[in-house]
């Protein structure tokens, strides 16, 4: 168990290309961090770096208090779950979840013990004396958590564990590695490119892009406030509209003009934020999630929203809510709404939003007005 | 009709290859064995059967030790350095930090193997010359005098000049088979093994050769049947000489055939190095057999 630091962490490989940019973070002891972005982000490299498998080109990595840079993956008290299990083929799961243990001279009863109870939490017993070969994609997942659990570190890494998976096992080991992450009471950093695993899994999201760290916050912090429209727009299923608007000011109201037949109110809040910070009569980027616009057919919505006319091109049923697509602001705009909407494609469809859930950005930075 | 059931079809497309086979392969195995049956000659149109004879006195052939004890020595010697030191020379160059460098080696290591065996046969009598060879002026330079030998014409040594000889040149060969299955390895094999704690050498041991055994195996089947078939490598630096202290079978086999035109007996000594190469190669089959079922 322990906290862990990474300040100024930087990482280049040869060619000049830099993974990772300027990384700071610290992470409590016992805390769940996942960290997710796009391929490419450098999510996965600032993992291998906390592992050791790949050198820090600058910064420093502390875990508990000790600087790591220089130590030895074996050192660092750390146990890692690969994407593909990187289980040894030519050894049984046990020897597979003994291996580590051997190698650092454990005594024999004491492995039997730990495999045995490891074995027992993930329900693998009777898996022990086979080779990983026989075993089916989520049982080899298993059994690579059984490997990293009984060597009981101080940190667990998991790169992107839960990928390889049918999307059905997918959900459910999902909730065992949240489970898990409870029995243990063990720091996890959990890499993931799928934004339904960290806004499940973890206490902390790092949403990561280009190398760069764009949020650290809790889940429900970068739903409700995302940093910038990268985040805005990675965070949430289907992705957040955003769209352009002008600030107005209208006799006292603040109103934003998204388009001729469209003028949204907002919060008050954010009227007075506008204000201050001199964006009347500039441009600012209006984003808004599908899932909080309203049909008002379906719901009869009036004070505190904003109403949204448009066409409907296509509409998806999804058994418990229905998408619908639609042209609108020049560019896709989608809707979540209830699956008892009648809309079909060509249909009218009015959509209220409330106030509240306008999300303004920076129209040149992009950056969350705030 | 069931298209892939159609066995007359199948016999018919493998029909080009089974006769050439059947032909260059088991005919003449079949057709040595009955002339190992007669005394005959190469310049007369007799034959004489004398059954086993030339097998009883092949038993009691002091030379047939001597070429049988050679032939094993090649193989035990290259089995280490061949197969042992190749493997651990892909090893090295596999290892992250000569990786960069792996391409140069690979080149310098492998180069020898591309060159003919009659080449490096003439190469090394100059090597191994007493009076103008690399070897001895070498040892001269850096003080070792006293080692300087005739390393081809005294009995004690020929045989392993000319088996060190064979290890450069192949030794190159085999890491290249070598490098090609530690590749294969994925790469999250070593990171997990070196987060479980394994230093390089436990790596080497729990992780490369757990999954490159097919390749030991075929290497070594490779390295033994090709050390009981030596003969050019002997014939062009020593020609089984001094004395007989360098015969190989293959040696004794062509001095048993073309030189005292005892065309029965060679073929009696060529039927003894099928017999050996066969074995060997049932042993290999055999083995990889059990692994795929295991």
């Amino acid at each position: 168990m322990a906290n862990i630091s990474l300040r100024g962490v930087k990482k280049v490989y040869p060619g000049n290309v830099t993974a990772v940019r300027n990384f700071n973070l610290e992470i409590e002891d016992k805390e769940f961090i996942v960290l997710v972005g796009p391929s490419g982000c450098g999510k996965s490299t600032t993992l291998r770096m906390i592992a050791g498998l790949e050198e820090i080109s600058e910064g420093e990595i502390y875990i508990g208090d000790v600087l790591v840079n220089n130590v030895h993956p074996k050192d660092r008290d750390i146990a890692m779950v690969f994407q593909n299990y990187a289980l040894y083929p030519h050894m049984s799961v046990f020897d597979n979840m003994a291996f580590g243990l051997k190698l650092r001279k454990v005594p024999k009863e004491e492995i039997t013990k730990r495999v045995k109870s490891a074995a027992e939490i993930l329900e693998i017993e009777d898996l022990l004396d086979r080779r990983p070969k026989a075993l089916s994609g989520g049982q080899r997942q298993r059994v690579a958590l059984g490997r990293a659990m009984v060597r009981e570190p101080k940190v667990f890494l998991m790169d992107e564990p839960l990928s390889n998976l049918d999307a059905k096992l997918r959900v459910q080991m999902r909730t065992e590695i949240a489970k898990l992450h409870k029995r243990l009471q063990t720091t996890f950093i959990y890499v993931t490119h799928d934004q339904t695993e960290a806004m499940t899994m973890g206490t902390r999201i790092v949403v990561m892009k280009d190398g760069d760290i764009q949020q650290i916050d809790t889940p429900q912090n970068v739903y409700d406030y995302p940093a910038n429209t990268f985040v805005a727009r990675f965070i949430g299923s289907p992705q957040m509209n955003i769209t352009e608007g002008l600030v107005r000011d209208n006799d006292d109201r603040i109103e934003i003009v998204l388009s001729e037949d469209t003028i949204i109110n907002i919060s008050q809040e954010k009227e007075k934020l506008l204000k201050e910070k001199g964006y009347v009569d500039k441009k600012v980027l209006v984003g808004f999630r599908p899932e909080n616009l309203h049909e008002t057919e379906v719901d009869e919505l009036k004070s505190h929203y904003s109403t949204i006319n448009a066409t409907v091109e296509v509409s998806e049923l999804m058994g418990s809510e229905t998408y619908l697509y639609m042209n609108k602001f020049g560019k896709q705009i989608i809707a979540r709404v209830d699956p008892k909407s009648k809309k079909r494609s060509g249909d009218r469809v009015e959509l209220r939003i409330h106030w509240d859930r306008f999300h303004l950005f920076d129209i040149d930075t992009e950056e969350a007005i705030k | 009709m069931n298209i892939y059931r159609n066995k007359k079809v199948a016999i018919l497309f493998m029909l080009p290859a089974l006769v050439f086979v059947i032909l260059f392969i088991y005919y003449p195995i079949i057709q040595n064995f009955i002339y190992s049956l007669y005394r005959w000659s190469s310049f007369s149109e007799v034959k004489v059967f004398v059954g086993f004879d030339y097998y009883k006195r092949l038993l009691s052939d002091p030379i047939f030790y001597i070429a049988l004890k050679n032939n094993a020595l090649y193989a035990i010697i290259s089995i280490v350095f061949q197969v042992g030191v190749g493997m651990i020379l892909a090893a090295v160059l596999e290892e992250k930090i000569m990786r960069r460098y792996q391409t140069f080696f690979r080149t310098v290591y492998f180069m020898p193997s591309v060159i003919s065996i009659t080449v490096v046969g003439l190469l090394f009598q100059l090597v191994y010359n007493p009076n103008i060879g690399l070897l001895n002026a070498f040892l001269k330079v850096v003080g070792l005098e006293t080692l300087t030998h005739d390393w081809l014409g005294r009995s004690d040594t020929a045989m392993f000049a000319i088996i060190a000889t064979s290890q450069w040149q192949y030794i190159g060969y085999i890491m290249l088979l070598f490098l090609v299955a530690i590749q294969k390895i994925p790469e999250e094999l070593y990171e997990s093994a070196m987060i479980d704690g394994a230093n390089a050498i436990q790596k080497f041991i729990h992780v490369t050769i757990p999954q490159i055994k097919e390749t030991i195996l075929v290497t070594s089947i490779i390295t033994i049947i090709g050390a009981f078939k030596v003969f050019d490598e002997v014939y062009v630096m020593t020609a089984g000489g001094p004395g007989r202290s360098t015969e190989v079978l293959a040696s004794y086999m062509y001095r048993a055939g073309f030189r005292n035109d005892e065309m029965g007996y060679a073929a009696t000594i060529a039927t003894v190095i099928f017999l050996i190469t066969f074995i060997v190669t049932l042993i290999q089959l055999k083995v990889s057999k059990e692994k795929n079922e295991a």
